[in-house]
């Protein structure tokens, strides 16, 4: 008996149009013992098939299910979602959501408690899943003093405790720092690998490096269909996965693209591990001992114009005495792109919100000025600054509220009475920037993630801001919807002229868009440079919770052997520098 | 007092009030000393019961800002206190007091600003002055002693221990959690429309109405959300499909039961004297 068997299921939620299906014909046999690989651009029904498991679709979120889904042989259909939680555990995205309780052991304590079990084993539950977690020390704390890897950490636990046969994992890691990610990886690998049962984890691309560390199986889902399913080798190996959006890891681009061009540095890895081995191999066999920089092309060396944002000696201290600033000095000249980079709480977000006048120093000699504005006066208002330097938040929803999408564009200039006239244009070649033209009359909650996270920028552009600040601009987005962002972050930075700040948890796109990186941690910068010199200070690097790309870290892996450049930045500087060597 | 400091009780030291006592033991005190201090009239038989609360306050550890909100809060309710102050100066409202001397008048002044017109002060609103004060400051200094030393989940499990309805505790659980959560996202929104313009500046009423959308539409959209993704948490760890076991007991020591039966002692005491000697009446 198979732990998850799909038998030609098919699900329709209520707001689909006919003919049109989250999941597609579904006919997929899972044994025991697997990590699985849900891997899918987002709105491919990676969530749906999740939720399936244990009925919440159709049961919770309504809808029409055609075939059957059988769990350790019991039918979806014949149980209530309540009961099957002692089968199917779920760890959503958002671990916020996930917590009930109001200490760390009473939230484990909640299903087990929620089952009716006894005390005595409800107890045993409990510590078993918090030893497994490395959460014992933190049993009596609140959930709200934890960081964000913690939180993700303990929602895992909580399941742990119901002892389900499946656990499903919907993209757990999307929210955290590059090592919360590896903390609750780990984590994950760990207790699946002592389990008997079957665990899945959903993935869109952003983080497939990191999935594919531990997934020994994959079933690729594409408009609601299973388009590919076996070993990760196998399956990751293909062009599928570029072909559909998803993309590769990209020690596994490298050595694809290297085959493609004549070169065989040895099996296809999907690991980090893999790859360096591999590579290590590869070169010892062909006698090389150095690698050696191919000669530097002229280059257009980007430059930049006068000084638009200047701080010096930025403090910020909350009421409740969390010094989230502590004396940040740097300055950003006009059209530069900057990531600012560092792990959760690390003081980012309150940086930015002063960049836009949303919050003051707490110091009073500190100097902020944006352009010529001198955001420490009181005469500066937040009116005057937005038509300067602007800020979009991380969740577009925060925001999008207007019927239409044209409507949500024109809100900012109707807010700053424009002339008919010239606010129709501003609105066209805002919407224009995104190639959101086409969707202008389409219901806004109706949209996307991607268009909505698109239209959220597009939003303040009529505005004429010089500078924009984005919060991650490329969170929930899949490897296409992040390059059709990031393509239009740079139309902007190139054809208009606009600099911009991101704040990232993702160090591939500063690695292979930004012109410079600020590091963060506890409030103060510690690393500001361009990527090559920040990603080669790892020591420094892991004091803020950050790894650098994966292609970054196979160089490092192979600089001590072979003085392999350790600030290989991007898939293509790879390419380049091993064709140069073993042509 | 805003939302995010009572949820951010976890974070201070804890002291014996906090871990040595009961939910329940505190919740009997609490409630004695307040039916109490809602007989009593007089601020000489009040101010012991404010001292009380103060020190424990004190040894509490409650937050400082607690006590600024609480004068802010006093002196919110000047109007209707000083309204109903002037209105004491009727001899027969005094039963213990002296009469004559409490209707004495001090001084007269006539105000008109807010029609408050003549205004007079005797020794009698003087004392009535001081234990309406005085009262006011017993409620919230015991209040804060409850809240500030009791965390939700000593409460929650309680709750749970005295077989009160899951269903009931766990909404309460939830709101207590996600209100601050709410709050925080109700400010973020506010910051994401004023980025792009917006302000509710205006007196016009329909434009009030059409000011309030952007606010309003995400912030309904996102409340509908997290209840929809709450409601799928709860489903997923089996929330409703048996009656929950109670991780804990009730377990009173025998000091809380020392501390609840002096509590009952002193709630009798006072409401017998009360009645048959007119203590703490004026």
């Amino acid at each position: 008996m198979k732990t998850i068997d799909f038998k030609n299921f098919s699900f329709q939620y209520l707001y689909q149009e006919e003919g049109e299906n989250a999941l597609n014909d579904i006919t997929l046999e899972i044994g025991n013992g697997s990590v699985v690989g849900l891997l899918g651009r987002a709105g491919s029904g990676k969530s749906t098939f999740v939720k399936s498991l244990n009925g919440l679709c159709p049961q919770v979120e309504i809808g029409t299910q055609k075939g059957d889904l059988f769990i350790e042989g019991i039918n979806t259909r014949d149980k209530e979602v309540n009961e099957l939680a002692r089968k199917v555990g779920i760890v959503l995205q958002n671990p916020e959501v996930q917590i009930f309780s109001l200490t760390v052991w009473d939230d484990v304590a909640f299903g087990p408690s929620n089952l009716g079990m006894p005390r005595e084993e409800i107890i045993r539950r409990v510590d078993r899943s918090l030893k497994a977690l490395e959460l014992t020390s933190m049993s009596d704390r609140s959930p709200n003093n934890l960081s964000g890897g913690e939180q993700q950490l303990l929602a895992i636990a909580g399941v742990l405790a119901m002892e389900p046969k499946v656990l499903a994992f919907d993209e757990p890691v999307s929210m955290l720092d590059p090592i919360g990610k590896e903390q609750v990886l780990k984590a994950m690998f760990s207790i699946t690998e002592k389990s008997e049962g079957v665990s899945l984890i959903t993935e869109s691309g952003a983080d497939i490096e990191a999935v594919a560390e531990f997934i020994d199986y994959i079933v690729v889902l594409d408009e609601g269909k299973v388009v590919a399913k076996g070993l990760p080798n196998e399956v990751l190996q293909g062009d599928l996965m570029n072909n559909i959006g998803v993309g590769r890891p990209q020690v596994t681009e490298v050595f694809m693209e290297m085959k493609k061009a004549g070169i065989d540095i040895g099996p296809i890895p999907i690991t980090l591990d893999q790859a360096s081995t591999n590579l290590r191999q590869t070169l010892a066999k062909m006698r090389i001992t150095e690698i050696t920089q191919p000669p530097i092309e002229e280059k257009t060396i980007r430059e930049f114009g006068e000084t638009v944002i200047e701080v010096k000696n930025l403090h910020h201290m909350y009421k409740n005495g969390v010094h989230a600033l502590n004396g940040v000095t740097f300055d950003i000249p006009k059209g530069q792109m900057v990531g600012i980079i560092g792990q959760n709480g690390s003081g980012k977000t309150t940086l930015v919100k002063h960049l836009v006048g949303l919050l003051k120093a707490t110091n009073k000699d500190a100097v902020l000025k944006i352009k010529d504005l001198d955001c420490m006066s009181k005469k500066t208002k937040l009116e005057d600054i937005i038509k300067v330097s602007n800020y979009i938040f991380q969740n577009p929803d925060d925001q999008l509220f207007a019927e239409t999408a044209i409507q949500e564009v024109q809100f900012a200039p109707t807010m700053l009475e424009m002339p008919a006239d010239i606010m129709k244009k501003e609105v066209r070649e805002a919407m224009d920037v995104f190639g959101l033209w086409p969707h202008r009359k389409r219901y806004v909650y109706g949209l996307d993630e991607d268009l909505k996270t698109y239209l959220a920028i597009a939003c303040v552009l009529p505005m004429h801001p010089e500078i924009l600040l984005i919060d991650e601009p490329t969170t929930g987005l899949d490897t296409k919807g992040e390059q059709v962002m990031m393509d239009s972050l740079h139309r902007l930075n190139d054809e208009f002229g606009k600099t911009i700040v991101i704040i990232t948890h993702n160090m591939k796109t500063v690695a292979n868009h930004c012109d410079r990186a600020i590091v963060l941690s506890k409030g103060n910068i510690i690393l500001d440079g361009a990527p090559k010199a920040i990603f080669t200070q790892n020591e420094k690097l892991l004091q803020a919770d950050i790894y650098p790309p994966q292609v970054t870290r196979l160089g490092q892996a192979l600089a001590g052997e072979f003085n392999f450049p350790r600030d290989v930045l991007t898939v293509n500087e790879m390419i380049e520098l091993l064709k140069f060597n073993l042509r | 007092m805003t939302i995010d400091m009572l949820s951010a009780r976890d974070d201070v030291e804890k002291t014996y009030l906090h871990t040595g006592l009961q939910p329940l033991t505190k919740f009997c005190v609490v409630v004695a000393v307040l039916v109490v201090s809602g007989l009593w009239l007089d601020f000489r038989f009040l101010a012991p019961l404010f001292l009380i609360g103060l020190v424990l306050d004190i040894v509490g550890k409650a937050p400082k800002a607690w006590f600024i909100v609480m004068v802010t809060a006093l002196l919110l309710t000047w109007y209707p206190t000083l309204r109903t102050t002037v209105a004491q100066a009727n001899p027969e409202y005094f039963k213990v007091l002296d009469p004559t001397w409490a209707s004495t008048s001090i001084a007269t002044i006539n105000i008109k600003f807010l029609n408050l017109g003549t205004m007079g002060l005797t020794y009698g609103t003087l004392f009535w002055l001081a234990g309406r004060i005085m009262r006011f400051g017993t409620v919230l200094t015991w209040a804060i002693f409850l809240v500030s030393t009791t965390p939700m989940n000593q409460i929650a499990n309680t709750m749970y221990a005295l077989k009160i309805p899951y269903q009931i505790v766990f909404v309460l659980q939830m709101t207590y959690k996600f209100i601050p959560q709410m709050s925080s996202i109700i400010n973020q929104i506010s910051e994401a429309q004023r980025l792009r313009g917006w302000s509710m500046k205006t007196i016009n009423p329909k434009k009030l109405v059409e000011r309030a959308l952007p606010i309003a539409n995400p912030m309904i959209r996102r409340t509908a959300m997290i209840v929809e993704q709450v409601t799928t948490a709860t489903q997923i760890r089996g929330f409703g499909s048996s009656q929950p076991t109670a991780i804990r007991d009730l377990e009173m020591k025998n000091l809380d039961w020392v501390i609840v039966v002096i509590a009952g002692v002193f709630l009798v005491v006072s409401i017998f004297g009360v009645i048959a000697f007119k203590w703490g009446a004026l």
